[in-house]
């Protein structure tokens, strides 16, 4: 199976596929077959659209190095003075 | 003179000797007062009613509220760098000496040195990091900010109402992780902090896809630290592209400025450079229309090809061209038919015509015709004769009527007689004729006599 495609790559093939549909000289067999993967990607894409969310982590420095927290506990923790 | 030259206000002037100045003495008075009583000496106020005059001395008033005093910078005294920055309404110290010109009865300021303050500082400050920095700040150096970041670093006071506005819009708008590195952004040595964020993130998080500097507004103090020379040093260092959001929508900070991209407000800068899931959608949508669009017109076309070369097919069939030959013997066959009908009739008419002609010339006809006339010439001819012997007939009944009235017989009838000569028969009509004695036949209507002349008379 090829690995998972990112939106950025589905989207350029979409974009691609679409120049390729402007050309009013394409074979039968070929257009459908580059509509029905365009459609795929689109699928594609709306499914991770829908699901898209911003995930929030905050960062903390210490002698340590660096770790993550989520932004609650990091609020708690920078305002109880660490 | 020399006496007393001031009077009480309360004291009546009236009958007392007037002592007086002339205008000479009160204003070498003044200046000696004014130029001795205040030595070198430093003077805050706003400037106004500025303006660079011909011999190049730059004049002005030093103003606070109503109160106001002019001011000269004599050209050879002019700090040329802070002087192109001095404008009316600006802030300034001015260190310099009184001067009273006694032709005009004005006290000037001889200013010697002047230090910008507040505003006018921060941004002479600015202009000169600027110059200083000039190709830091040149757009060929600007990194272009990713379209579809996958993760973003943040960095802002965690408290910061800019962090919620920005996390507000950031969150329901795109698969995207978002690192917020805790910062001071305002009071002295933030700017620091804020330089070591940007360090850290490039060092220890290189995979962000870019970094956001926010802050909300706030006073020109306030944005002090994103005026900083570590500031520029620390973003146009910073390998990943930075988003500076920092301070007024209309007044750009250095921050701002060297970043790749300035937004005017957090949640411009989340809205700016994090893709918007719902305009993609759309734009999906719309990439499905334009795929059908596209798909139909390349169907409709092969679809018009299709009928095209239906079209040809049957143009080219070979019924078609028997039809087109029926049609054409059909119509032959008719001109045909017309044309012979026209020669018939044409011959028809020529053939009576010859009937008629030659029915002129049959002997029959010929001898018919003589046997007619010859019959009417027998005709005329019996006529004529009968018409004659009518004619002599009537001609000689009359004329024998005409002889029979004429007749003398007729006259004798009546009594007359006719006298003749015996021998010659000569009919004597005079005496002359005869003679006494001779003898003469008397012819009557019954026999006739002989008869002797006895006398003639008259």
């Amino acid at each position: 199976m090829e690995k998972e495609l990112s939106f950025e790559e589905a989207l350029a093939e979409i974009e691609q596929i679409l120049r390729q549909l402007e050309n009013k000289n394409l074979e039968l067999e070929r257009a459908i077959e580059l509509y029905e993967r365009g459609l795929f990607l689109i699928h594609f894409c709306e499914e991770k659209l829908k699901k898209a969310k911003a995930k929030v982590e905050v960062i903390f420095k210490d002698e340590k190095g660096f770790k993550l927290e989520n932004l609650e506990r990091a609020s708690k923790i920078l305002k109880d003075g660490n | 003179m020399g006496q007393q030259f001031e009077y009480q206000l309360n004291q009546p002037i009236e009958g007392l000797e007037r002592s007086y100045f002339t205008v000479k003495e009160l204003t070498q008075r003044v200046k000696k007062l004014v130029e001795e009583g205040f030595s070198l000496l430093w003077v805050e106020g706003e400037i106004s009613n500025l303006r660079h005059a011909q011999n190049r001395n730059l004049y002005f008033n030093l103003t606070e509220e109503e109160a106001s005093i002019k001011a000269i910078i004599f050209n050879d005294q002019k700090d040329r760098e802070i002087v192109s920055y001095l404008q009316n309404g600006l802030k300034v110290l001015c260190w310099g000496k009184l001067n009273f010109y006694p032709k005009t009865g004005e006290v000037y300021l001889i200013v010697r040195r002047i230090e910008l303050l507040g505003n006018g500082y921060i941004e002479f400050k600015k202009q000169q990091l600027i110059k200083k920095y000039q190709h830091l700040f040149a757009p060929d150096r600007k990194k272009s900010i990713p379209s579809f970041p996958k993760k973003i670093a943040v960095i802002t006071s965690i408290f910061s109402a800019a962090l919620q506005d920005f996390l507000k819009i950031a969150s329901e708008r795109w698969e995207i992780e978002v690192l917020v590195y805790p910062s001071r952004v305002q009071g002295e040595g933030s700017e620091k902090e804020i330089v070591q964020a940007i360090k850290d993130i490039n060092l220890h998080f290189y995979d962000v896809d870019v970094i956001f500097i926010t802050r909300g507004g706030g006073s020109a103090e306030d944005l002090a630290p994103f005026n900083t020379e570590e500031i520029i040093l620390g973003i146009s260092e910073s390998k990943i592209p930075v988003v500076s959001a920092v301070g007024h929508e209309i007044d750009y900070t250095l921050c701002d400025m060297i970043a790749d991209k300035r937004c005017p407000t957090p949640s411009a800068a989340a809205q700016e450079v994090i893709p918007d899931k719902h305009k993609w959608l759309e734009k999906l949508e719309h990439y499905k229309k334009k795929y059908k669009q596209f798909l139909d017109i390349i169907l409709s076309k092969k679809q018009n090809k299709l009928y095209q070369i239906q079209l040809a097919l049957t143009e080219r069939s070979p019924f078609n061209l028997l039809h087109s030959l029926e049609k054409d013997l059909k119509q032959k066959f008719y001109r045909l038919n017309v044309l012979l009908n026209e020669v018939i009739a044409y011959k028809e008419r020529k053939v009576l015509n010859q009937k008629i002609s030659l029915r002129r010339y049959h002997p029959a006809e010929t001898l018919q015709r003589e046997f007619d006339r010859l019959q009417n010439y027998r005709r005329r001819l019996e006529l004529s004769f009968e018409n004659y012997f009518q004619f002599c007939e009537s001609r000689m009944n009359s004329l024998k009527s005409l002889l029979a009235s004429l007749s003398p017989l007729n006259i004798l009838e009546r009594g007359y007689s006719i006298v003749r000569k015996l021998e010659t028969k000569k009919v004597v009509r005079s005496i002359e004729e005869v003679q006494v004695d001779e003898v003469l036949e008397v012819k009557l209507s019954k026999g006739s006599l002989l008869v002797k002349v006895l006398k003639t008379e008259e």
